[in-house]
């Protein structure tokens, strides 16, 4: 069911790739027109339902005055991709690093390390000519991650908006123990009891912060400037001082900072346009009933979970099968 | 009688070759099943919870033996595969830790492999003759396990040279020979579009080079003849908690560094999702190839196509 934008639904304005980061905590979609300027951005939540919080997002561009007939290209990125990959029928699916690295050195051509904080993960790429040389993703802990930060801000009752303001008001920050979360909370808590005040607890966080993602993300692999700063919690003005700091260079907050990962989609789409011609079943999936099932298959050792995603009654993709035997024959016996 | 060999640990190291000789021998070997997710659990809640995800693996492979009523497990002191080198001392101890993670565990037989006191030839007679004191019969069965082996040095060259990315896949023998452990990665790396050189494939050809340490020796010539060879990069897959890789990882970190070999460190645990390590595969091999640029459909769900 493929189709060219333009063909149908008379078009809704200019035409526009699609691209989408589902993660754990956010999920974000971006429409850019084929001369590269972003026409529609969305930062939504996912609250640990990625199908929902993409519906929603089809809604809100639909509202918005986009029309399925103007989308020539749907990417899908982060932990969630291929899911919606599958129900958004998305003619590309990718890893979020190449992702968030296509999209930052596009709008800073001349960077050479990218520092992205999301929801639950944190990323350190480095890059030369425009091109990753090397990345770092954290592994087992979320020390420092987004997640964290709201936790923190929700404890000290400020609204995570207002968090990273607050960090640049501190006159005197409060060293904390940061080398584990836990620990960095417990050590919150005993600075307060002790009388500081909150604005220098908060900007002593977000230091503590720095020094873990640099110890534990970065691990040691050089930081040539300029440096990038984008995912949700580059929205933190006291993360990037706090980075600047610790770094001791100008750290450089793109624009669409907030939704980099589907800004990548949108590039990659571009540089792989096949003439506006896109399998993306259209904004209508935002009122359908969708439903994801997962059913062990005994075919072999590997035990695979297999996971089948249904629009109405039928199966429109499966997945998660290491033979392919489930996924190879089109999701028709999923 | 019955011998279970655990099929982990030391068995990657000479597969096939125990079951040869105890056949030949006039005894039935069972061999544990490929590892699954209920191997990973059963050796998670018995091995000692500081101990190496292979470790762990190896334990659920020990409960299963004992499981199936074996008359005796055979776990081999491994102490040396190379002359001049050494195994990880894990492997030492595998008979003792087992008796004190499996409260019923059968007799164990557990010979001393060691290549700096003996070659392996001289093993296998001295393990042949714990059965039979028969000479023809126990070189017969020596015979029939040393056929067994697969012969070293028939290293696999990556297919179509020159064509496409080459990675060098570095890891122990017993983690690349483990489908669950390592996540199908060389599976994952080839639907990639890489050609796949595993480094069990290179070691047993590599003369040692001095480093004590026989992984670490290993995994330092690999990737250096990866650079002299113009391989494109270096995947190091290793089980969480493994001491020798927390050296190796350093070391080899530099050496790639040093020459410009993109090096990417994977480490996986019990907890470790597939789609973590296929995140870090499919941006390791953009990085090496065009950027992911020219691909519309960019790996990642190759049938994603013909799914819609």
């Amino acid at each position: 069911m493929e189709r060219r934008c333009g063909d149908e639904h008379g078009g809704g304005g200019v035409n526009v790739y699609l691209g989408i980061d589902v993660g754990s905590v956010s999920t974000n979609l971006v429409a850019m027109t084929p001369d590269g300027a972003v026409a529609h951005e969305i930062y939504l939540r996912t609250g640990g339902e990625p199908v929902r919080a993409v519906q929603e997002g089809m809604r809100l561009l639909s509202r918005a005055g986009l029309g399925d007939g103007s989308v020539c290209g749907c990417g899908v990125t982060g932990s969630a991709r291929r899911l919606i990959g599958h129900v958004l029928g998305a003619d590309m699916v990718k890893n979020e690093i190449s992702a968030h690295a296509r999209a930052a050195v596009h709008l800073a051509p001349e960077a050479r390390t990218v520092i992205e904080i999301g929801g639950q993960d944190s990323k350190f790429i480095v890059v030369r000519d425009g091109r990753v040389r090397d990345f770092a993703m954290n592994a087992v802990c979320a020390a420092g991650t987004g997640a964290f930060l709201e936790a923190q801000a929700a404890r000290l009752g400020v609204p995570v908006e207002r968090f990273g303001l607050l960090a640049l008001a501190a006159r005197a920050p409060v060293p904390i123990a940061g080398r584990c979360t836990v620990f960095a909370e417990s050590d919150m808590v005993h600075k307060q009891q002790a009388g500081h005040a909150v604005e220098d607890i908060v900007a002593g966080l977000c230091a503590a912060l720095v020094r873990n993602y640099l110890a534990t993300v970065a691990k040691g692999k050089p930081v040539a400037a300029p440096v990038v700063f984008q995912g949700g919690v580059s929205g933190n003005a006291g993360m990037k001082r706090a980075f600047e700091q610790a770094l001791g260079c100008a750290v450089v907050v793109p624009p669409h900072n907030m939704v980099m990962g589907a800004l990548g989609m949108c590039l990659y789409l571009r540089a792989g346009d096949r003439g506006g011609r896109t399998s993306f079943r259209g904004l209508g999936v935002a009122d359908e009933k969708i439903d994801v099932a997962v059913q062990p298959c005994a075919g072999c050792s590997n035990n695979c979970r297999v996971f089948s995603a249904r629009i109405g009654a039928s199966v429109v993709g499966t997945w998660n099968d290491r033979c392919g035997k489930w996924s190879g024959n089109g999701g028709a016996g999923g | 009688m019955t011998i279970g060999i655990p099929r982990a640990l030391f068995y990657h190291y000479h597969p096939g070759m125990w079951e040869a000789l105890f056949d030949a021998l006039g005894h039935e070997p069972v061999l544990s099943g490929v590892t699954t997710d209920a191997t990973v659990e059963a050796g998670g809640r018995l091995a000692e919870s500081e101990a190496c995800l292979s470790c762990k693996v190896f334990a659920g492979h020990c409960a299963q033996l004992a499981g199936k009523g074996v008359d005796a497990l055979f776990i081999p002191r491994y102490f040396s595969v190379i002359r001049n080198a050494i195994c990880c001392p894990k492997l030492y101890a595998l008979a003792e830790t087992t008796a004190a993670e499996l409260p019923c565990a059968p007799r164990i037989i557990r010979p001393r492999v060691d290549a700096n006191r003996e070659p392996l030839t001289v093993t296998l007679c001295r393990v042949a003759a714990m059965f039979t004191k028969n000479p023809s019969r126990i070189w017969r069965a020596v015979a029939r396990a040393r056929a067994a082996l697969a012969p070293p040095g028939c290293a696999p060259h990556p297919r179509a040279p020159g064509a496409g990315v080459r990675v060098l896949l570095l890891g122990h023998a017993y983690n690349l020979g483990d489908q669950r452990v390592n996540h199908h990665i060389t599976r994952m790396l080839e639907a990639l579009g890489c050609a796949v050189v595993p480094s069990v494939s290179v070691v047993m050809r590599a003369a040692h080079r001095g480093r004590r340490w026989h992984f670490l020796d290993e995994a330092l010539w690999c990737a250096g003849e990866a650079a002299v060879e113009g391989w494109h990069g270096v995947v190091h897959l290793s089980a969480f908690n493994c001491g020798c890789d927390a050296v190796v990882k350093s070391m080899l970190e530099r050496q790639c560094r040093a020459r410009g070999l993109p090096y990417l460190p994977l480490v996986v645990d019990e907890h470790t999702e597939s789609g973590a390590v296929q995140t870090r595969v499919e941006a390791f091999v953009d990085s090496l190839g065009d950027g992911g640029e020219a691909a519309w459909n960019g790996g990642a769900v190759t049938n994603m196509a013909e799914a819609v």
